[in-house]
């Protein structure tokens, strides 16, 4: 039987079934923007960065399954146009200020505002006061910067078997917490170790002492523009990370 | 009167566990109930404070994060302090034509209060909610979960005094809670009288196969909204296959009204309970269900009494339980689930996050309710009015309610009216009636805009069209 191919703008992507539009993308080498998609991970589908036209209904790529024959428009003016506003509501709904960041050339969302032309934050800055957290001797947590993609959230839970963290509060109130009474990570079961300590896509969960160990200029995303490494993002998992 | 939460940052682990123990047995420290565990974990602290997460997360085995994010999801559960008296009012457009805001303010001042917190004495606290569903007789507000209508500057001027003096809500003046039906025209639906469990015996007249097929033959489509037709839901629940051991079908009455402006859920939940479980149990009955929830909005607490006295009335009576109206085989009973202040909650899946004791964050779909639901079974989301409507279909049958209303849209609709009308509250239509007719029974003369369908709905200017 011939394999199952739908059209990603225009070019024939093939696909097993069950895969979704995302995985299959990746797996073709396509690029679709995401920032809560990970493909060691159970789709979450919340930041909505990866939505595609699929047969002319807007859907998340990393939740829809491909069907044969579907035609799904993804770098369409319109879809980025959309996406862009998305990154300029997540920038000023938290605080980030690249130059000063430590994450700033390892950062999907530095790297996909590059991607997708964002020349300004274009609404007012909310400017949230987010205390950080340095009580863990190896880690620090900026909360800052959570994009509250619930990476660090499945990792801790479902690869490390701790939860360490979880989401709380709801709509502009909803924020990242840890599991402990104090609200201190020093008072979690966390460790460097954990695989939630390595998945955040954004300068949240940060390793003291190393964060200018490799030069700005020369960092992940200085190389190449994000849009062009699908092999590396498609190839994340425990052993090979950002 | 000194409040548990005065106390509790004074309180051993030994004496918050005997405090949490009753709630936590009532629930058998079940995870799945989560959310109700909190809800009267709060009753007795009159706010969730870190320590009570702590056991609570202990007791149920589940990591504390967990039960702090959905603690901190609901708007109805505190994890700082409230007052003692915690004032909600109801904020809908419907309340601020009728002067919420105004009110709001005169109670803050007589109060010395700042809205949103509390009062330093640790007494009282106002601050605005959702619609609390009493668009017709509002101004409205919640004070501590009890709902109070039609508020006026000498009501709140008494209720501050009340409050001063402490005095505890079952003595403040009755008519204050008093909730009116306010139906104002009846057809079918509200028009007849009915004996409970009519429609489950007609229901088991017809037999299962056959109640599917007036389902199907009534046309009847959803009102909770988006009006799937209710037939494909309950044959798709039926026949999908369960994918979790032991095997068990799930009936869920959608009774979050959570949409501004909509409240006949609220009427039919007060004044015709008897025909919503009829509804759930010919729904359990033909896709073959052994257990059904309500979900009942937080707003609506103040139901809970009546509703629980009601299907205890039916299990002495052989309509829930085991053999239900005396059919071998047959078993069903009906569990109250309460929400806890989240607007969210309506949409079908989110609801059922919330049921399994989780954060009300809607699923990613494939695979939809009917085939992985409630505990990830088959499970069949309806409205209120909508198994209500079923009810009748049992008894009267599909041809009889596709008779009513048009073609495409069946049987009749309850509609809420409020607003600028002379006559607020419910009318019964068949489907087909005009907007012009609605405003002419209301007593809405010169309307310049309508509003259909909550505030989620379509607005309509100038010259209205004809058909709703
Ligand atoms: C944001 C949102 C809120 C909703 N709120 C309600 C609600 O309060 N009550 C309700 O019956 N349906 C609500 N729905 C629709 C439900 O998801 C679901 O379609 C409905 O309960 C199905 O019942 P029906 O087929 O009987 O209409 C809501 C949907 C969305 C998307
Ligand atoms: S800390 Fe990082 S990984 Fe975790 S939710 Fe926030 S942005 Fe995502
Ligand atoms: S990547 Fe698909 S929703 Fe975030």
């Amino acid at each position: 039987m011939k394999q199952p191919t739908f059209l990603l703008d225009g070019m024939p992507v093939p696909f097993e079934e069950g895969q979704t539009i995302m995985d299959a993308a990746m797996a073709a080498d396509a690029f679709i923007p995401h920032l809560c998609h990970h493909p060691e991970f159970k789709p979450q589908g919340s930041c909505k960065l990866c939505t595609v036209k699929a047969n002319g209904r807007h859907v998340s790529s990393c939740t829809m399954q491909a069907r044969d024959g579907m035609e799904v428009e993804n770098n369409t003016p319109d879809l980025n146009d959309k996406r862009r506003t998305l990154l300029q509501m997540l920038f000023v709904e938290g605080n980030h200020f690249c130059p000063s960041c430590e994450k700033s050339g390892n950062c999907m969302l530095q790297a996909l505002a590059y991607e997708l032309e964002m020349l300004s934050p274009h609404f007012d800055q909310f400017y949230p006061d987010r205390p950080v957290d340095a009580s863990h001797p190896d880690v620090l947590l900026d909360f800052n910067r959570c994009i509250l993609c619930e990476l660090c959230v499945r990792a801790s839970r479902d690869v490390d078997g701790k939860s360490v963290f979880a989401l709380s509060g709801r709509g502009i109130g909803k924020h990242l917490i840890v599991n402990a009474e104090s609200g201190r990570l020093a008072d979690t079961d966390f460790s460097l170790l954990d695989r939630a300590a390595h998945v955040c896509p954004v300068g949240v969960i940060l390793e003291k002492r190393k964060g200018f160990a490799v030069p700005i200029g020369q960092r992940l995303y200085d190389e190449k523009p994000i849009g062009q490494q699908m092999e590396r993002l498609a190839a994340r998992t425990a052993k090979v990370e950002v | 009167m000194m409040a548990l939460w005065e106390i509790v940052v004074n309180l051993d682990s030994g004496q918050l566990a005997d405090v949490l123990a009753p709630v936590l047995d009532r629930y058998r420290s079940e995870p799945g109930k989560l959310v109700q565990i909190l809800r009267e974990a709060q009753e007795a602290f009159g706010y969730l404070p870190p320590v009570a997460l702590t056991h609570i997360a202990s007791s149920l085995g589940v990591p504390r994060a967990r039960v702090e994010g959905v603690a901190g999801f609901y708007s109805f559960l505190h994890l700082e302090p409230v007052g003692r008296y915690r004032v909600l009012f109801s904020d809908n457009i419907t309340d601020r034509m009728l002067g919420s805001a105004e009110l709001m303010n005169r109670m803050c001042n007589k109060l010395w209060l700042e809205r949103g917190k509390i009062s330093e004495d640790g007494l009282v606290s106002v601050d605005t909610t959702s619609c609390t569903g009493m668009c017709d007789q509002g101004p409205a507000l919640l004070v501590n979960g009890r709902a109070a209508t039609r508020m006026s500057a000498e009501r709140i001027d008494r209720i501050c005094e009340l409050i001063r003096a402490q005095t505890l809500l079952e003595d403040w003046p009755g008519e204050y809670f008093t909730v009116a039906d306010n139906i104002r025209r009846r057809d079918v639906l509200l028009g007849g009288e009915r004996v409970a469990g009519e429609a489950i015996r007609a229901a088991l007249a017809r037999g299962s196969g056959a109640m599917l097929a007036e389902m199907k033959r009534s046309n009847l489509r959803g009102r909770g909204g988006a009006g799937f037709t209710t037939a494909i839901k309950w044959e798709s629940a039926r026949d999908a296959e369960c994918l979790a051991q032991p095997a068990v079908r799930y009936v869920v009455c959608n009774a979050d009204e959570g949409e501004p402006g909509t409240f006949k859920d609220r009427v039919l939940l007060a004044s015709h309970a008897d025909l919503v479980f009829d509804g759930m149990t010919v729904a359990a009955y033909t896709i073959g269900a052994a257990r059904g929830l309500l979900y009942l909005r937080g707003e609506y607490a103040w139901l809970l009494p009546a509703l629980s006295a009601n299907l205890e009335r039916r299990r002495r009576n052989g309509l829930l339980g085991a053999a239900v109206a005396g059919r071998a085989g047959f078993d069903f009973d009906i569990e109250i689930h309460l929400g806890a202040g989240a607007y969210v909650c309506g949409e079908e899946t989110a609801l059922i996050e919330s049921l399994e004791g989780k954060r009300g964050v809607p699923r990613n779909r494939p695979p939809f309710p009917v085939t992985a639901g409630y505990l990830g079974q088959p499970t069949v989301v309806n409205n209120v009015e909508t198994l209500c409507q079923a009810a009748l279909i049992a008894q009267q049958g599909g041809a009889w309610f596709a008779g009513l209303g048009t073609q495409q849209s069946t049987g009749t609709k309850l509609l809420s009216v409020s607003g600028d009308v002379e006559h607020p509250g419910i009318y019964e239509y068949p489907f087909g009636v005009s907007v012009e007719q609605v405003l002419l029974d209301s007593g809405a003369g010169n309307a310049q805009a309508v509003q259909v369908s909550g505030g989620a709905g379509e607005r309509r200017f100038g010259r209205l069209p004809r058909h709703a």
